[in-house]
């Protein structure tokens, strides 16, 4: 019996890469045993899956022993500073910026990136820096070498920017959202994006990144294929229909899936976890927003006051409990009340898992997990979009190779 | 449908033309001196083609890598078979000892061995490239 990515990611587990300082990159036990490059228009190029996110941006990548690697790294930039004592930062020059990103810009007091649209975000230079150097941080933790690299970029959008396609005709048809189609189209497709990436060693290596080609695709569909799919494409779910409920960290979708065949409506029902965050921020005292900085509070527990950084387990319970329970209500509504097999994933999952568990399986009649239910494990559910947008690459590319 | 065929006459070593009539013994589906040859020149070409990578010029000598190892696979597997059974093995070829034996793993999924359905089902989630509309 062939198993699903998702089974087969979580039966393996993982293992973070040591000394990552930019967010968290995980190193995936199990082998997918996908090809690391495929041919596309006469060249090898390598399949990426690269999860734009509010809060965090998720790169998927294989690496060139086959293995799956993936990436977070908050969405968060500053301009690099000297270093004139002590452990440098590693930073990354591109186009004439040299910036700080991720945890390290928070640390620092970066600034948050512009969230909202596809396309308001991608013509901030900035955000599209930030872009590129996620990439390359995720290309090189996967061990590439510097150098030039041609990407097929499987590209995760916020669903509400998949729509019905008006040049259909009638046909039950969707279609990217045109101001995603055409931002994507001016910033990214066919881009090269030449990167300096120097480590905490001060060790300077050139990066040349193309984009050969670029798949924007409705975030949720990633988890739906990983979730439905084992790693030859094959369906190995018996389900027809699945409410998917993906709570990310700015937005909370929730997609009816059919599986025969393959169709997927998603609307927008609730915030992410950014409302749980924000109640924290604003209860550790502090009054200038910085959405970023407010999510890494929420994630790491963690907080700098007096100068120090200190845990604060006990203000992320209490908006666990009270900005928690309201955001799990919303988001578990029709949940609770489908007679569909309910899958549960996102980032968000990761601060909600035990509450959203105790409120399905508490639920009249009672949810059993694995029969009504199920949810996206802690480790998995932040990156699972991105390892599904790799898929779909590595899919799509497979039946173009001729 | 005819194939295109175009005269190249060439000059050959005894030896050749002896191994030629000794093959049409062996293969009766070739069924002269002419077919044997052809299919000769077919396989070594091939085999020349998966290292003619210099630059500037089509790589694979204009073959489709994959395309290149699926024609190629098969008839190179048997005379992989022949050589390991006469004790050529290359460091690639010569099988570990059970103690340092890695657990074992499925071969890497080639873009021929993905289920083409998958394709369809990534289209009917609103998934397709960019640069295809």
């Amino acid at each position: 019996m062939e198993r699903s990515v998702v089974d087969l990611l979580g039966a393996g587990g993982s293992a973070g890469v040591e000394g990552f300082r930019l967010g968290d990159a995980q190193h995936w036990t199990t082998a997918l045993h996908l090809s690391p490059s495929v041919d596309w228009k006469g060249e090898r190029v390598i399949p990426v899956g690269l999860d734009n996110g509010n809060d965090a941006a998720k790169v998927a990548v294989l690496s060139q022993d086959g293995e799956l690697i993936t990436v977070r790294i908050p969405t968060a930039c500053m301009e690099a500073k000297t270093i004139r004592s002590g452990e440098r930062e590693p930073s990354h020059a591109i186009g004439g910026m040299v910036l700080w990103v991720g945890d390290v810009a928070l640390r620092h007091g970066g600034e948050e990136l512009p969230i909202g649209s596809t396309s308001s975000r991608l013509a901030d230079d900035r955000l599209r820096a930030f872009l590129a150097a996620v990439l390359v941080e995720g290309l090189a933790t996967a061990g590439y070498r510097a150098g030039r690299h041609s990407l097929l970029l499987g590209f995760s959008i916020p669903d509400e920017e998949i729509e019905a396609d008006d040049d259909a005709r009638g046909l039950e048809k969707v279609a990217v959202r045109r101001d995603t189609k055409q931002a994507l189209a001016q910033y990214v497709r066919g881009a090269t994006w030449s990167v300096t990436r120097t480590d905490k060693h001060g060790h300077a290596q050139a990066w040349e990144l193309t984009i050969a080609a670029v798949m924007p695709q409705p975030q949720t569909a990633g988890t739906v294929l990983a979730y439905t799919k084992a790693p030859n494409g094959r369906t190995v779910i018996d389900r027809d229909r699945l409410l998917v409920v993906n709570i990310g960290g700015g937005d909370t979708f929730e997609s009816e899936v059919s599986t025969k065949p393959f169709q997927m409506s998603s609307t927008r029902i609730s915030a992410g976890t950014i409302d749980m965050a924000r109640a924290l921020w604003r209860r550790l005292g502090e009054t200038e927003r910085n959405d970023a900085a407010a999510q890494y509070a929420l994630r790491t527990r963690t907080a700098l006051r007096g100068g120090r950084w200190e845990k604060i387990d006990g203000d992320v319970e209490a908006v666990e409990r009270s900005s928690g329970q309201t955001l799990i209500s919303r988001v578990l509504a029709n949940a609770l009340r489908s007679r569909q097999f309910v899958l549960l994933t996102g980032g968000g999952i990761i601060p909600l898992h035990d509450q959203i568990t105790a409120r399905m399986e508490g639920a009249e009649p009672p949810r059993a997990r694995g029969r009504d239910y199920d949810v996206i494990n802690h480790g998995l559910s932040s990156v699972l979009n991105a390892v599904g947008a790799l898929l779909a690459v590595v899919f799509a590319a497979s039946a173009r190779r001729s | 449908m005819a194939r295109r065929t175009a005269q190249k006459p060439i000059r050959m070593e005894a030896e050749i033309v002896a191994l030629v009539a000794s093959l049409r013994h062996h293969y009766p589906e070739l069924s002269d001196d002419t077919k044997v040859l052809d299919a000769c020149v077919r396989l070594g070409g091939l085999l020349l083609a998966t290292q003619a990578t210099r630059p500037g010029a089509p790589p694979y000598a204009g073959y489709d890598p994959i395309d290149l190892a699926a024609q190629l696979g098969p008839k190179l597997l048997p005379a992989l078979d022949f050589l390991l059974q006469h004790g050529w093995r290359t460091a690639l070829l010569r099988a570990p000892s059970p103690e340092s034996a890695p657990a074992p793993s499925a071969p890497e999924l080639a873009a021929g061995q993905i289920d083409p359905d998958a394709a369809a089902d990534v289209a009917g989630l609103g998934i397709d490239f960019l640069d295809e509309d």
